[in-house]
């Protein structure tokens, strides 16, 4: 066998090397989830209910877009670069640890994927004209030219299924029969997402959420979700998707306190095929509990941007 | 006490991250408007999606403006350890942030310093407040 790879061209010889390599991951990666037996719940599903939090969905694109709303200092606007002693803003943000962080933390230790996974060098398959469209749109972001150019997320809308703030604030899984409850801490919202093979809602309803559709294929829950709105979006850097969405999303138990995640983003609105996103979920301490978020509540956006309306 | 107000607060600095991602600090705040005020502290809100310190401000008329400077979020702040009474009526401020586009006497919390001149840090939705989260690849 090694004299038949090496009488190959050098190509070939790596092609194959790449194949055993990865064959070798898959026998890993397929050991490293069936070592792990989950409970089950009463209606047999694999029990993977308690309080998480997610990591690593969102990733840059290998050709990100100048973001003038972006705050760290690859934005010439930023006051990172005010050079005058304002700015940045103290270093040690971020280096400090909620009682969320010690799950987070397990994650850590695995080595697990994250961010874009296909195409494997991070070039979005954009459709013609879509991606100067977007690059166009986030320049009419600062100053914003319209109520449309201001994030959903500063609006307070439905987080969609990739805004939810991951790292501090928690997703609860719950498992009833025949359905899976995602409870976000972000914005107060919620999924349920059916097991009982139900179709899909008619397609004239529109949906922050989506309308998803799930089964089990061992200890993976894959859901398939439809029936999206035109009002969510990907990431500060992708500010819209279409009423086009699919997805696709795998949660694997991959032991007692991560589920593994990937999601495939098909939107024919923007792109010309499917691309995917890894991440996972790590189980917060023990005591950790939902709290509201009445986004809408203290949210002052709109006037700090537009000003006070008018008063009568 | 002190100590410890100082530790909690210091911990809050982590609540930037939430913070952060729930609105994009340029947009919003004028980065070429910087403020710094010194005043006394009359109430703290905690509201979601972020919390809201205000603070009596003396001009040099003896007129009195309340500003009102953008924090992290409280769902953040409480899981750290913060109270609402962490920084009490009648605390003697100075703090620094950048003012709103379109509001007089609204910013966005830069840092806080004490009286004592021990500073502390707003969790606002500035830059350097999306650190990456400990297993950031």
């Amino acid at each position: 066998m090694r004299r038949f790879i090496a009488s190959l061209p050098r190509v070939g010889q790596d092609a194959i090397l790449r194949g055993v390599v990865n064959a070798a991951l898959s026998v890993a990666v397929l050991h490293a989830q069936s070592a792990y037996k989950p409970d089950r719940t009463p209606d047999g599903q694999p029990d993977m209910q308690g309080m998480y939090t997610r990591n690593g969905i969102v990733g840059l694109e290998a050709n990100p877009p100048e973001n003038p709303i972006d705050p760290s200092d690859k934005n010439a606007l930023s006051v990172s670069n005010r050079g005058d002693g304002l700015g940045p803003y103290p270093g040690i943000f971020g280096q400090g640890g909620t009682v969320l962080r010690g799950g987070q933390r397990r994650g850590a230790n695995g080595g697990r994927r994250t961010g874009i996974v296909d195409p494997p060098d991070r070039n979005l398959p954009w459709k013609p004209g879509e991606d100067a469209k977007r690059r166009q749109f986030l320049k009419d972001m600062n100053p914003a030219a319209d109520l449309r150019h201001v994030e959903l997320n500063a609006r307070c809308t439905l987080p969609g299924l990739f805004q939810g703030e991951d790292g501090n604030n928690p997703f609860q899984f719950l498992q009833r029969a025949g359905e899976v409850v995602l409870l976000y801490d972000y914005n107060h919202t919620s999924r349920v997402i059916h097991l009982d093979g139900r179709p899909h809602l008619g397609k004239n309803i529109r949906l922050f959420m989506g309308d998803s559709i799930g089964h089990w294929e061992g200890d993976t829950l894959v859901v398939d979700t439809t029936n999206f709105n035109n009002r969510t979006s990907y990431s500060r850097e992708i500010p819209y998707l279409t009423d086009q969405l699919h997805t696709t999303e795998r949660f694997t138990i991959a032991d007692a306190n991560i589920v593994d995640y990937e999601i495939t983003i098909d939107d024919p609105g923007l792109f010309t095929r499917p691309w995917r996103v890894a991440g996972y979920f790590t189980r917060v301490p023990k005591g950790v509990e939902s709290l509201e978020f009445a986004c809408a509540e203290g949210s002052q956006t709109l006037v700090n941007m537009f000003g006070q309306p008018p008063q009568r | 006490m002190k100590c410890n107000l100082l530790l909690i607060l210091l911990s809050a600095i982590a609540a930037a991250v939430p913070a952060a991602a729930h609105h994009a600090f340029a947009a919003e705040f004028d980065v070429n408007s910087p403020v710094k005020v010194k005043g006394t502290v009359t109430k703290i809100e905690f509201t979601n999606p972020h919390a809201w310190l205000y603070v009596d401000v003396k001009d040099a008329d003896g007129k009195v403006t309340n500003w009102r400077f953008e924090l992290g979020a409280p769902n953040a702040l409480v899981r750290l350890g913060w109270k609402k009474d962490a920084i009490p009526a009648g605390t003697e401020v100075t703090i620094t942030g950048f003012r709103a586009k379109a509001q007089e006497a609204v910013a966005n919390g830069r840092s806080i310093t004490l009286a004592d001149g021990r500073e502390l840090f707003t969790g606002g939705s500035g830059p350097g407040s999306e650190g990456k989260a400990p297993e950031s690849k």
